[in-house]
């Protein structure tokens, strides 16, 4: 009940104003009138030519950065004190489970070295032209809205580190997404999980093609696959090159269920846990469409 | 502030409502930061919605229309949604909120928060509708049910910080607001 009366003669002198009137603030219904059909325009005019707010977009990006880094420092800050704090007591655990991952490890390492070796000589004989090595670009994540409806990341790397849109974006494990917008010094990355998002892709162990399809979940979905495909849990999803925008051969995730011909597909990487992402410089591939090539990228936004 | 109040009192109210604004601010930005765990559930809260309600119900001139319009424009800048999508919204929360102030001020705080789970359940519906519309493509209704229970949780505490700075503020201030 005090409280109630607190938030009462709070309002009080919000509402009666000076002049006591409660309609204090001018020409208010008129003004939010105008700045609705201001809203519409610009709503609507940023559909029918994205390309032109991605300018403003960028530049907004680049003069507020410095102050998203330095809203969230203290909050990285915390994250890692109170993983360091709560995690002291799986130190042990974990590592005896590394040193044994390390023995396993060894082990492919020698037969890695051994095929190597093996396939050099072969590309050798077969005068195979090999795939280029992608050289990367690590930036931090400085925005990301956790929105429902968009899946979409800021980074603090723009053209003046040499990102382009259209280079892959990779995290953890796998693809997480591709450049769409660029600013002097921030990205937009739309991530793979988006509902406009469609990555060529192919199912490893049967080598079939098929479009992998975000919905705005954690997990994404395969389509435009054969009706008679059998795609059997846990086989591993790789981007399949086609179309010129993902490098061939990029670890995306692995299937999770294949029922009925809909198959789900968890990606490597747990889109709520970026804190850093790796960009490739796709430069260094012919195979691939140039840097800023797909105008059509844009619309996705 | 008082009609003959002196330079001090004057200073002294610019600081405060400057704080005000540093803290619209500071929401703004914190509507959108990538927040690491354990804070990741901290970028579903919707500080702007609760913000524009709060004010527009309280003191609509410290968020009058265009500055509500602003910040959904800044909003949708950052976040990469559709330019003017959060404008709109905003303005049509100020607007509905502050036309129903004389009722909303005299209520308790319970209907309130009922008020405003009802207004941001149905902005998120909006939201929903409007990028369905966009992509062609409407997310499954499911989905969106965390981001709606989230804002009804975060509500009693950003209202109370609010609700605390408000108390800073001159009780008149013709000149400031």
């Amino acid at each position: 009940m005090k409280r109630r009366s607190s938030i009462r003669s709070q309002s009080s002198y919000g509402a009666k104003g000076i002049t006591g009137s409660l309609d204090f603030v001018p020409g208010g219904s008129m003004s939010s009138l105008l700045l609705l059909g201001l809203g519409f325009l610009v709503f609507v005019f940023a559909l029918i030519s994205p390309q032109n707010v991605s300018g403003l977009r960028m530049g907004v990006s680049d003069a507020l950065a410095p102050v998203l880094g330095a809203v969230t420092k203290p909050l990285v800050y915390t994250s890692d004190v109170v993983r360091n704090a709560s995690g002291l007591g799986d130190l042990q655990a974990e590592n005896i489970r590394l040193k044994q991952e390390n023995l396993r490890l060894k082990e492919w390492y020698q037969t890695a070295l051994l095929l190597e070796a093996e396939n050099k000589s072969l590309r050798d004989l077969l005068n195979v032209k090999t795939e280029p090595h992608y050289k990367t670009i690590t930036t931090r994540v400085l925005g990301d809205t956790g929105s429902a409806f968009a899946k979409s990341l800021l980074v603090s790397a723009g053209k003046a580190d040499g990102i382009a849109v259209g280079q892959a974006v990779m995290a953890g494990e796998g693809l997480i997404g591709r450049i769409v917008e660029v600013g002097k010094n921030t990205s937009r990355v739309l991530l793979i999980n988006d509902i406009n998002s469609r990555v060529p892709v192919l199912v490893e162990d049967t080598r079939q093609h098929a479009i992998l399809a975000g919905q705005n979940s954690q997990e994404m979905n395969l389509i435009h696959l054969p009706p008679d495909s059998a795609v059997k849990k846990g086989v591993r999803i790789i981007t399949s090159g086609h179309g010129g925008m993902f490098p061939h051969g990029l670890a995306i995730g692995q299937v999770i269920a294949s029922d009925n011909g809909k198959v789900t597909v968890k990606p490597f990487t747990d889109f709520s846990r970026i804190v850093h992402v790796r960009v490739l410089d796709k430069s260094a591939d012919p195979n691939l469409l140039s840097a800023g090539g797909n105008k059509s990228l844009s619309v996705l936004q | 502030m008082l009609p003959f109040s002196s330079l001090g009192e004057r200073l002294d109210d610019i600081v405060k409502y400057t704080a005000i604004y540093a803290v619209v601010f500071l929401m703004m930005m914190m509507s959108v930061i990538s927040a690491p765990a354990p804070f990741d559930v901290m970028m579903k809260v919707p500080f702007l919605t609760i913000m524009i309600y709060y004010w527009a119900a309280f003191r609509p001139t410290i968020i009058p229309p265009l500055i509500a319009f602003l910040i959904g424009l800044l909003y949708d800048i950052l976040s990469g949604a559709p330019a003017g999508l959060h404008a709109m919204l905003f303005v049509l929360i100020q607007w509905a909120i502050s036309d129903q102030r004389a009722f909303l001020s005299a209520q308790s705080f319970l209907l309130l928060w009922l008020v405003f789970s009802i207004l941001h359940a149905v902005t998120v519906f909006l939201q929903w509708l409007i990028f369905g519309l966009v992509d062609i493509n409407w997310v499954n209704i499911s989905m969106v049910l965390p981001d709606i229970f989230v804002g009804v949780v975060a509500f009693p505490f950003l209202f109370w910080i609010w609700h605390g700075l408000h108390g800073l503020l001159p009780k008149l201030s013709p000149s400031l607001r």
